[in-house]
């Protein structure tokens, strides 16, 4: 058991209306690894992710996560499974301060329930202020202690998106998938949110992540799978896929070198 | 100020308000204040769904006319105490909200609001056809004034103004305790997160569909917790009690007082039950009035009036100071 992966997809496919945005679509991830999805713009790297942690229904194939198939599985269910997912654009809860996000993402981390909430029973409070506790532990390893008490909307974008991954990280995923972390930061942003992905994997997080910014998928991928027109055209460490023929094609164009 | 002393406060202002009314015994007075903590329940109620969970359920008064229906049914066809139709009103209200949320918690943003003004109208017009069981148009008339003998307080009777009252307040009492514990269960945690982005907080765990039909059911209870008393106290229910203009009513006092805050329904319940009594010495210009307050209210209060700066540097334990006029920016 030791060897079967902690993700597999197995033939996903996704049409839309004519469209084929994945066709046979098939991976896997192990435990710990630290994975990048690349592709050129349409290549269906993010309908991917929506598949994976739930949020679209395939058209045909499966995804297999810790042993279990998914199908049919509302996104909250595989969250609560360790399979968590973030957000292309920043997604916060605006309205809330940072630590308050954080605490919100820890929902499923909760050992008291409802009942005992209602109640106020000394477990439901010992479960919240160590909720509290966790979550400004969470921002601190994503540098934002200093922001805890700021409104979550108030931010700058860079931080928003940082807090994202805060609130995800907060429910203790077993495999954290981030779309595009760093899409939309400037350098030293990026530099800040590939130097948290190393730190989560580090700590025995399994990490899958779309990214365009190649420095970040170069530096930190222990594997890089390239999407192309739904297809997976290359799947290997980062040196052989910057070798690869299709994938350069697939970036470039396909042309003779004279 | 910390939380603890805050409630404190807001508990002494209540109870001296409360006090007040019953020691100068004015009839007129507790009619309003009577009408005010009734219309509070249901400002509670509605505020759940429209101010936590973020959907807002235009058909709300629906469970307060299921309310009124159950227990003028069950008190005068079926001969139940007013306690007992109270109870079964409650959970009726809750099952009907249940099941209207089968349908409704299925959609989103102005497909709900939709949707929940569908289930009210329909109501409306079953109320007036099914004559057989509701009386049509003429409704249902002579409801037994609830009334009890209470150990160390002696008789209570909503046909006395100041029982009524006590009747109206009880009910508003239980209706804050369940609202404060429920939001505070970490219910209120999830809608938070859920009203301000649904797929980020089902990407970490949490049961949007469980949730939302929690606060539909809880507010659908406190609705037909203000309909009972609301029956009992004016003693006849008719299918007005599902008209539309109570429901524009609750809608002002949630957004007028402070969606989504814990005060702002009930201080909104109380002025919006009060101003217009106020004005009725502008006589015929008492609704125009009105209406320039209300609008009045919204443009300077857009969070509702609890979030107003007097009423903040009160809950903050500040001095009440006049507002800082804005500085001058550019060259001097």
């Amino acid at each position: 058991m030791t060897d079967a992966p902690l993700l597999a997809v197995q033939g996903l496919s996704r049409r839309f209306g004519g469209l084929v945005a994945l066709d046979d679509l098939t991976f896997a991830i192990r435990q710990g690894e630290l994975v990048s999805l690349i592709g050129p713009n349409g290549a269906g790297k993010t309908t991917a992710f929506n598949l994976i942690a739930g949020f679209l229904a395939p058209t045909s194939g499966r995804v297999v996560y810790a042993g279990r198939d998914l199908t049919g599985m509302a996104p909250h269910r595989r969250a609560r499974l360790g399979l968590v997912r973030t957000f292309q654009q920043a997604a916060v809860f605006g309205d809330q301060t940072a630590v308050d996000c954080v605490v919100a993402g820890s929902h499923v981390r909760a050992e008291a329930g409802i009942q005992a909430g209602f109640f106020g029973t000394p477990g439901a409070r010992r479960d919240e202020a160590s909720r509290y506790e966790a979550a400004l532990e969470v921002l601190r390893l994503c540098g934002l202690d200093s922001r805890a008490t700021s409104r979550a909307s108030d931010l700058p974008y860079g931080e928003q998106k940082v807090l994202g991954i805060a609130i995800a990280l907060a429910s203790r995923p077993r495999l954290l998938m981030l779309d595009e972390p760093t899409a939309g930061l400037n350098a030293v942003e990026s530099e800040s949110v590939s130097a948290i992905l190393d730190r989560i994997n580090e700590q025995g997080v399994t990490v899958f992540v779309v990214e365009h910014d190649m420095r970040v998928v170069m530096g930190l991928s222990d594997r890089v799978i390239v999407l192309d027109h739904g297809q997976v055209i290359a799947d290997d460490t980062p040196d052989r896929v910057r070798a690869d023929d299709a994938v350069i094609r697939a970036y470039l164009g396909d042309f003779d070198i004279a | 100020m910390s939380a603890r002393v805050r409630i404190s406060l807001g508990l002494a202002v209540a109870t001296g308000a409360a006090a007040a009314l019953f020691i100068v015994d004015d009839a007129y007075l507790m009619r309003i204040a009577t009408l005010g903590a009734i219309f509070a329940i249901l400002a509670l109620g509605l505020n759940l769904t429209a101010g936590h969970l973020g959907l807002f359920d235009f058909g709300y008064i629906l469970y307060f006319g299921i309310g009124g229906y159950t227990t003028a049914l069950l008190t005068l066809r079926a001969g139940w105490s007013w306690e007992a139709a109270l109870v079964a009103s409650v959970l009726m209200s809750v099952a009907v909200g249940l099941l209207v949320g089968v349908v409704v918690l299925r959609l989103r943003g102005p497909y709900f609001v939709i949707a929940t003004f569908s289930f009210l109208t329909v109501a409306y017009y079953v109320a007036i056809n099914w004559k057989e069981v509701t009386n049509g148009p003429l409704g249902l008339i002579g409801l037994p004034a609830p009334a009890f003998n209470l150990p160390a307080i002696g008789r209570v009777e909503a046909l006395d103004p100041a029982g009524a009252l006590a009747i109206a307040l009880t009910g508003l009492l239980i209706a804050v305790a369940v609202v404060w514990r429920v939001v505070e269960s970490g219910a209120g945690r999830a809608w938070h997160a859920i009203r301000d982005n649904e797929d980020l907080a089902a990407s970490v765990g949490i049961d949007a569909t469980a949730y939302a039909f929690l606060a539909l059911a809880v507010s659908a209870g406190l609705g037909g917790l203000g309909g009972s008393i609301y029956a009992g106290y004016v003693g006849i229910v008719t299918p007005e009690i599902f008209a539309f203009g109570h429901m524009v009513n609750v809608l002002l006092m949630v957004v007028i007082g402070g969606t989504g805050t814990f005060l702002g329904p009930i201080v909104g319940a109380f002025l919006v039950e009060t101003v217009p009594e106020l004005l009725r010495v502008a006589e015929s210009f008492r609704l125009p009035i009105f209406g320039l307050l209300l609008i009045a209210a919204i443009l300077f209060a857009p969070q509702g009036v609890v979030s107003l700066r007097p009423w903040r540097a009160l809950r903050a334990g500040r001095p009440r100071v006049p507002p800082v006029p804005p500085v001058e920016e550019g060259p001097a």
